[in-house]
């Protein structure tokens, strides 16, 4: 085995579930409350903290539960980003076999986040943060048992459960945790529809405005096929017929792609303008302590085809949010001490490129968690391989981490959501409770 | 055990024992350089095509000037031909390659405490490091078919890698593909086909990749047996390996087949027999005497194995269907039958002589036709192959490649089935999968493939000079006009894709 394999084996194995507990005790650490532990049982000892006025006994809050200034927002990458180019596991010898034109060169100058993982170099405007231990990355990130079709996968994003197969649910889970944190006091702040935040009592639409569009996808190379078909319709015979034949079929699903690409950025701030965008959202945010949830969602990521690797398309794109997400921190100069952004797609790409120098829809992704309370600087979360038996379907990154497990403590350490109303926010979810150690 | 141990060592017989007593002493680096023109001999075009996975620079005309009778020489006599230093640093720098069979499994096998009712996490490890392993296999088949000089030694062993195909992953078979390769095949790529199939018949991988190991025979103190026949492999064997599928093999002779085949497991050596990871089981083993193909094989243990695999390999059948085989994958699909006539009659004269089987291939006047020129359509794997080759390049890491090789269809070491890749040329002229070729030659041009230099860099002129007469005029001015495009062009050319 190369040193490089060996490394990778032996800080693989450090990446563990109960990382995700510590980090996730850090942010409850920072706060004003006193932080009762994750796990239901554990929480009847500690408390439900001093946000939660109503008292011990008292299961109907006379006051809102939430901490007043503390925010929380959620930036959808929506066409699914592709996790293996944003945190690039590097360290991996698989990952250059399964990503021929696609993979991150060790050398390509991104930020090392340990445990074998590089950060995509067109996100340099996260890298400061991460040095400051405000960006936390979390690999192999979804929601176990959902879908990889872009319209079921959002529903399913929005109603924060996988069994939402496709119908518009009643409400969201944004909409929900609004009202489980200040009920009808509550407020939030938004800059794109989404049925995520349905149910919520009351909220606040910035119009993002007018600004850069999306490029469409690269196609292959035109000129490459020009000539080169114009020699196989030369040669002609059975050769020939069947590159016509090929180059037909080929076209035809290319333009689907293209086409599947262009819906699944709708109703999203395209990235190119979000680079501004995000610097605003931030601004607005800061005057508005009274909002505990902000969404916005950012379109682009359904890189089909032309990605590109350390440049090009998908380059461009993570150039663009990296600004956006940096610009929405700046934006809230000192509230950002307060506020929480995650950031994340509803769900990721197949671990293998296909055909068309891109990658299809997949399961595990990538999460992005940044700002002041955030304990960052490292990955966390498990991460599953690249092994043809680890890879779920055989075909993309296996969910090793629920985005839930990540927002659920968020909203009760931060925010300070009671943790028995999780239920409410989740239906049918059960957060982690392994104890440390138990998971390996 | 006298008798088994003297099978053991016939089997081991040394290479160096079959070597033609001419040995060749020009070496292809020292005859100079000079670039290939249109007036190359249409011989020296056919046998470099044929007998190489495609020229890099140089190449025709180092094979021009040593003439036609030394080129396919040298190449029949792979151990005249210096490997460059490059290309033994860069497998040297492949860990696994350095390990038999048995010190794989000691360092990448399952760890002791991982048994049928052990830690699953720790067999998906083992799992884990057993892809990493046969990756390294891929690269260091691909390094060698990229820079060997001993090119036809390589087709060879592609050509016997397919033939024996380990088929899907199974198991810990795919930890062995490499071993399998280095162990199995590579010593008797141009050697006997006795050696050959003998040393597959009884390499660990095949024993676990087509259930071998599980054919046994339990027998309670010489009496009453329980019955547990395993007979894939033995039928694989018969209508594949050896008679092939059109043979006078009936299902008696597969059954025989079999049971002469129980007993042979995977495992800890406990008798001189025993190597490499196999160990032959005699109370697993059906004692009783038994008819194969007419011939009676007495009951002698691991000594039936050996004289079931003479007999295969002698057969008449195994000589044409072998002889066929390497005319389709050498020449064309459907190969003129005189020609494989003698070289099914040089396989029996020589006793399975399988270099002067190619003698007899490649110094055939049929084989230099030139209703065969051109006449092949490129595997993936001698597409990718011949266009790093065109470019005069050795990969830094071919880890890129051989995924970009999977993409295109023909992931090294995976075939589907245990029939490997089949050596003709049909099945790689499917509508889908020519502008996947395209796609990947622009890639490679434009330098998206990790671990090469663009061929842009390298340019026409390089690619022109190396192909030479195999490019049309037509393909040399599509690339001139195209620009950036040039190399691309040509590596993506209908002519390029033809040999």
């Amino acid at each position: 085995m190369s040193a490089q394999t060996r490394e990778y084996g032996r800080v693989g194995g450090k990446v563990r579930r109960r990382d995700v507990l510590r980090w996730l005790a850090g942010i409850g650490a920072l706060g004003l409350v006193p932080g009762p532990a994750l796990a239901r049982k554990a929480g009847r000892s500690s408390g439900e903290g001093k946000a939660e006025a109503g008292g011990k006994g008292r299961e109907t809050a006379a006051k809102a539960p939430w901490r007043t200034g503390k925010q929380l927002v959620v930036v959808l990458l929506q066409g699914g980003p592709d996790g293996l180019s944003v945190a690039a596991p590097v360290a991996d010898p698989l990952y250059p076999f399964l990503r021929p034109t696609t993979a991150l060169p060790a050398d390509c100058g991104g930020v090392d986040l340990g445990s074998g993982f590089l950060l995509h170099p067109a996100l340099s405007a996260l890298a400061p943060l991460f040095a400051k231990k405000q960006l936390a990355v979390i690999p192999a990130c979804a929601m176990p048992g959902q879908g990889t079709s872009h319209g079921p996968a959002l529903a399913q994003f929005a109603a924060g459960t996988p069994t939402a197969q496709g119908k518009r649910s009643q409400s969201g889970w944004l909409g929900r945790l609004a009202l489980a944190l200040a009920g009808e006091r509550s407020q939030m702040l938004v800059a794109c529809q989404s049925d995520a935040y349905d149910g919520a009592p009351h909220y606040t639409m910035i119009a993002p405005g007018r600004g850069e569009s999306l490029p469409g996808l690269p196609v292959e190379d035109q000129a490459l096929f020009a000539a080169v078909g114009r020699l196989y319709g030369e040669t002609g015979g059975a050769l020939g017929k069947a590159f016509a034949a090929g180059r037909e079929d080929r076209q035809e699903v290319l333009a689907k792609l293209l086409e599947e690409s262009r819906r699944a950025a709708g109703g999203a701030i395209p990235a190119p303008h979000f680079a501004e965008f995000g610097q605003h959202f931030g601004r607005e945010l800061a005057k508005r302590r009274d909002a505990a949830l902000g969404f916005v969602s950012v379109g682009g990521f359904d890189t089909h085809s032309g990605q590109g690797a350390a440049k090009g398309y998908l380059a461009d794109r993570l150039r663009e949010t990296g600004q956006g997400l940096a610009g929405m921190l700046a934006g809230l100069g000192q509230a950002a001490e307060d506020t929480v952004i995650v950031a994340l797609g509803e769900f990721g790409r197949s671990a293998r490129e296909n055909a068309f120098g891109g990658t299809d829809n997949g399961l595990g992704g990538v999460m992005l968690v940044l700002g002041g309370p955030v304990v960052g600087g490292r990955i966390y979360g498990e991460w599953p391989g690249l092994a043809g038996h680890r890879l779920a379907g055989g075909r993309d990154v296996a969910v090793a981490t629920d985005w839930r497990d990540v927002i659920a403590p968020i909203a009760v350490r931060h925010l300070g959501l009671p943790e028995k109303k999780v239920g409410d926010v989740f239906p049918g979810f059960a957060p982690v409770s392994a104890p440390p150690g138990i998971v390996g | 055990m006298a008798g088994i141990v003297q099978f053991h060592r016939s089997l081991w017989r040394p290479l160096s024992g079959i070597l033609p007593g001419v040995l060749l002493l020009c070496c292809l680096a020292s005859v100079p350089v000079r670039a290939a023109d249109s007036r190359a001999d249409p011989k020296i075009v056919q046998a470099v095509n044929r007998l190489t996975y495609g020229p890099g620079p140089g190449l025709l005309g180092q094979a021009e000037a040593m003439g036609l009778p030394a080129f396919i020489e040298s190449q029949l006599n792979p151990e005249t031909l210096a490997e460059p230093p490059g290309l033994t640093e860069a497998l040297a720098a492949l860990p696994s390659l350095q390990m038999d069979t048995v010190r794989l499994f000691r360092e990448y096998g399952p760890p002791a405490e991982a048994g049928r009712d052990g830690d699953p996490e720790a067999m998906r490890r083992t799992f884990d490091r057993a892809d990493v392993v046969a990756l390294e296999a891929a690269k260091a088949r691909l390094l060698r078919a990229i820079a060997s000089p001993r090119q036809l030694q390589e087709l060879m062993v592609d050509f016997w890698c397919e033939h024996f195909s380990l088929g899907a992953k199974k198991g810990l078979a795919h930890l062995w593909v490499g071993s399998f390769e280095r162990e199995a095949i590579r010593p008797y790529a141009m050697g006997r086909f006795l050696d050959l199939l003998a040393a597959t018949a009884m390499h660990p991988a095949m024993l676990i990749a087509r259930g071998n190991w599980k054919n046994v025979v339990h027998r309670d103190g010489g009496q009453g047996a329980r019955e547990a026949l395993e007979p894939t492999y033995a039928a694989l064997l018969l209508a594949h390996h050896t008679l092939g599928p059109g043979g006078p093999q009936k299902p008696a002779d597969t059954q025989a087949l079999a049971r002469i085949l129980t007993g042979w497991r995977v495992g800890a050596a406990r008798a001189d027999s025993d190597t490499g990871g196999f160990y032959f089981d005699v109370e697993l083993h059906d004692p009783s005497d038994k008819t194969l193909l007419g011939q009676t094989v007495k009951g002698t243990g691991l000594g039936e194995g050996a004289a079931a695999l003479r007999i295969l390999a002698e057969h008449p059948a195994t000589a044409r269907n072998i002889s066929r085989k390497l005319a389709v994958y050498f020449l064309t699909d459907d190969p003129p039958a005189g020609l494989v006539a003698s070289m099914a009659e040089t396989f029996g004269k020589t006793g399975g002589n399988i270099r002067e089987v190619l003698r007899t291939l490649f110094t055939n006047d049929a084989f230099f036709d030139a209703k065969y020129r051109g006449g092949r359509i490129k595997s993936p794997l001698r597409h990718i192959v011949s266009s790093v080759r065109a470019m005069g390049q050795t990969p830094t890491d071919a880890a890129a490649l051989a995924g970009a090789l999977a993409g295109l269809g023909q992931p090294l070491f995976a075939a589907d089935g245990p029939e490997g890749y089949l050596p003709g040329s049909a099945s790689w002229q499917k509508p889908e999968a020519l502008p996947r070729r395209v796609s990947f030659a622009g890639d490679l041009a434009a330098g998206r493939i990790a671990g090469l230099s663009p061929a842009a860099k390298v340019g026409v002129q390089t690619l022109t000079e190396a192909l030479g007469p195999e490019l049309s005029p037509a393909v040399g001015q599509a690339a001139a006009k195209a620009g950036d495009n040039g190399a691309g062009v040509i590596l993506a050319s209908p002519d390029f894709l033809r040999y």
